[in-house]
């Protein structure tokens, strides 16, 4: 087992590496964020060439390369413009947990980070709780009895939310319970950002009300998901051979499905969550903008408007790095659950 | 089949032996008792229709056309006919107008017709590359295999739609526009079906290459490898052959993503730009505005929904209709 963790996370290495140089050539070719500066007053063409400098884009694309991951403070520029290098650079490098500074926001991309991660988190969590309560739950009842009234109507309600991106879901949420039931003069939801701007401090009460719509949103595609899984697994289960024995010597039903049933039904849900991770980053990226959620998704979306290359480089390569870990720890788990996985 | 027909019928079965069915008479009878896919075909067929007929009465300039008065109209309100309104004609925008004042009964039908191009042209990219790379690295295998497998691998750690938004931010900013089948389109039509062509093949490529490590272990591979059939023979007459049904599947449901994935990037300003329409772009307009534009979202979106539903329905009755295993 630990010789097979080991080597699946040396295969894992090698992978990031690539990854890294697909995302720095991807972002490289998104344009140079400096083309914009020239219209700003108080700019020379001077000023804005030193920028240029400073920054390291006149250095070669492989040098580009090398500083991004190892940093340039053993590396001299010529910023004087004199011909003769003369400053060491400031950056330290991915590898030394520097991802650059913001070239928009003028400050360490980390820092930046730091302040964005939190609500992604928060969302993401709350949605992830959702997805699995709201989806276990359905998809048990659907399988306990199959084709009848119920299962139908979760069948192609199911079907329908596949069919339906995020922000309609959302766009339509937002028309119900926001707009309409404030209307019809019923306790209405409130959307956009995490609090009242006006009131100044965000409250639980405030932040909770207004991560309501966001997690409905993120939650809704996936709960249809996970409710289908769910239903076919248990089926696949309730008609296996040990649980007509435990209906047989005389068990509650009620125990049977929980306990028997369920916990076989479920071992498959681990994995599931693990690699359902990028969906739910590619969703929060949609349902952030379209809320206003301070995260990760729109700071991703901001920083394409504004084109900010170091932040843009920060959350692909955060993104990958998360696919990466959590396909990972789903072959991991899965390896140790169930004892019939080869570890080869 | 044959088996229920002998116990529902015993002695007319007997005497006249029923005509052995070919594979496709099987899938075809299968498809047509999956309900949910001859629902799903007549939708589709519905849209399908709506678009093309829609077409034949009003021209896309109509739809394109911005007026001075008119803008944001919700339905049924009367526009002008000409932009300024000189002619004093005026009809009665059946689905309102946009923050422009273009008609979006007509925008539906056209943008309709990219959306669905969009989705056909980037899925036939996709399952040409998935294909062809996933024959070949389970057939060679080896250092082939293990180069294209690391690639699939990179492409799929960054999620498609974050991977799409990076590559279409530069993309989207061209408003040049192209001559294409006697329409001028924005360039980005075509841009937006490159990138989604060339970054929605890695499943598929998946699914053909365990397919094809099955498979080549079999005796009839084997056999034509001994008689010296050459590999470009063996894959593309007896591989290929062998792994159509899961490739036919995941085209078909693979239409309705790429449907989707435009909306999202054509939502989020990065997709097709104006003039040209898309299901996905009128649904931007909307933005911020989801109650007094409720026009703007409800109508297209209904139509994504719709033809994405209708090839959902439609893909699931193909898995059911060409698995093999599934007998009745």
């Amino acid at each position: 087992m630990t010789q097979y963790i080991i080597r699946r996370v040396m295969q894992a290495i090698p992978l990031l590496f690539l990854i890294s140089v697909f995302v720095f050539f991807l972002i490289r070719q998104a344009g140079d964020p400096f083309a914009g500066r020239i219209l700003e007053a108080g700019t020379s063409a001077e000023d804005l060439s030193r920028q240029r400098r400073a920054a390291g884009l006149t250095d070669p694309v492989w040098l580009q390369f090398i500083h991004w991951y190892l940093g340039d403070d053993w590396y001299q520029r010529d910023l004087s413009g004199d011909g003769e290098p003369d400053t060491f650079g400031r950056r330290q490098g991915i590898l030394r947990g520097d991802l650059g500074v913001s070239v928009q926001r003028n400050e360490p991309v980390v820092k930046t980070i730091r302040r964005f991660l939190p609500w992604t988190l928060l969302l993401g969590a709350t949605a992830l709780t959702t997805t699995i309560v709201f989806g276990v739950a359905i998809g048990m009842l659907a399988s306990l009895r199959p084709y009848s009234i119920f299962d139908n109507i979760v069948t192609t309600l199911s079907f329908v939310t596949f069919s339906t991106p995020i922000f309609l879901i959302a766009l339509l949420s937002v028309f119900i319970f926001s707009v309409k039931f404030r209307e019809w003069g019923l306790p209405y939801l409130p959307t956009g950002g995490t609090s009242d701007w006006r009131a100044g401090g965000a409250t639980f009460g405030d932040v909770a009300q207004r991560l309501i719509l966001p997690t409905v949103s993120l939650a809704a595609i996936q709960i249809a998901a996970y409710s289908r899984f769910i239903r076919a697994s248990m089926l696949d289960v309730l008609n296996s051979d040990y649980i007509r024995t435990a209906h047989a010597k005389g068990l509650k039903r009620r125990r049977v499905v929980m306990l028997h049933a369920f916990k076989n039904a479920s071992f498959p849900l681990i994995t599931l969550v693990a690699l359902d991770i990028p969906v739910f980053l590619s969703g929060a990226v949609v349902t952030e903008t379209i809320f206003s959620w301070p995260g990760m998704g729109k700071l991703f979306i901001d920083s394409l408007n504004q084109l900010d290359p170091p932040i843009l480089l920060a959350f692909t390569l955060f993104v990958a790095l998360t696919v990466v870990t959590m396909q990972l720890i789903a072959d991991i788990v899965y390896a140790w659950v169930d004892p019939r996985v080869r570890y080869t | 089949m044959a088996v229920d027909t002998i116990n529902n019928a015993p002695i007319v079965a007997l005497k006249s032996e029923p005509k052995p069915r070919s594979l496709i008479q099987i899938a075809i009878r299968r498809y047509l008792r999956h309900r949910m896919a001859v629902f799903g075909t007549f939708l589709l067929l519905g849209v399908i229709l709506f678009i093309t007929l829609g077409s034949l009465f009003y021209r896309e300039s109509e739809g394109n056309m911005t007026r001075l008065r008119g803008r944001e109209a919700p339905p049924g309100t009367l526009i002008t006919v000409d932009r300024r309104g000189d002619s004093g004609e005026m009809k009665t925008a059946i689905l309102g107008t946009d923050i422009s004042g273009r008609d979006v009964f007509i925008r539906l039908i056209y943008g309709g017709q990219i959306s669905i191009a969009i989705g056909v042209t980037s899925v036939t990219i996709a399952v040409t590359l998935g294909t062809i790379i996933g024959l070949v690295a389970g057939y060679f295998g080896g250092w082939v295999d293990g180069i294209l497998s690391r690639i699939t691998e990179v492409f799929l750690a960054i999620p498609a739609l974050i991977l799409l938004l990076v590559l279409s931010a530069v993309f989207s900013k061209d408003t040049a526009t192209v001559e294409l089948f006697g329409r001028t389109l924005s360039r980005t039509v075509i841009y937006i079906v490159l990138l989604i062509g060339f970054t929605s093949w890695m499943p598929l490529s998946r699914i053909v290459r365990s397919q094809v490590l099955s498979i080549k272990e079999q005796e009839y591979i084997l056999a034509a490898r001994a008689i010296g059939v050459r590999n470009f023979a063996i894959i593309f007459r007896h591989l290929l052959p062998n792994v159509v049904a899961p490739i036919v599947v995941a085209a078909t449901l693979g239409v309705g993503t790429a449907i989707i994935t435009e909306a999202y990037l054509s939502f989020l300003g990065f997709g097709v730009q104006p003039p040209t329409a898309t299901w996905g772009n009128i649904i931007d307009g909307a933005r911020g505005h989801i109650d007094n534009r409720w026009w703007l979202w409800v109508f297209p979106g209904s139509m994504i929904v719709m033809t994405v539903l209708a090839i959902n329905f439609i893909g699931d009755g193909l898995r059911d209709a060409l698995d093999p295993r599934s007998i009745e």
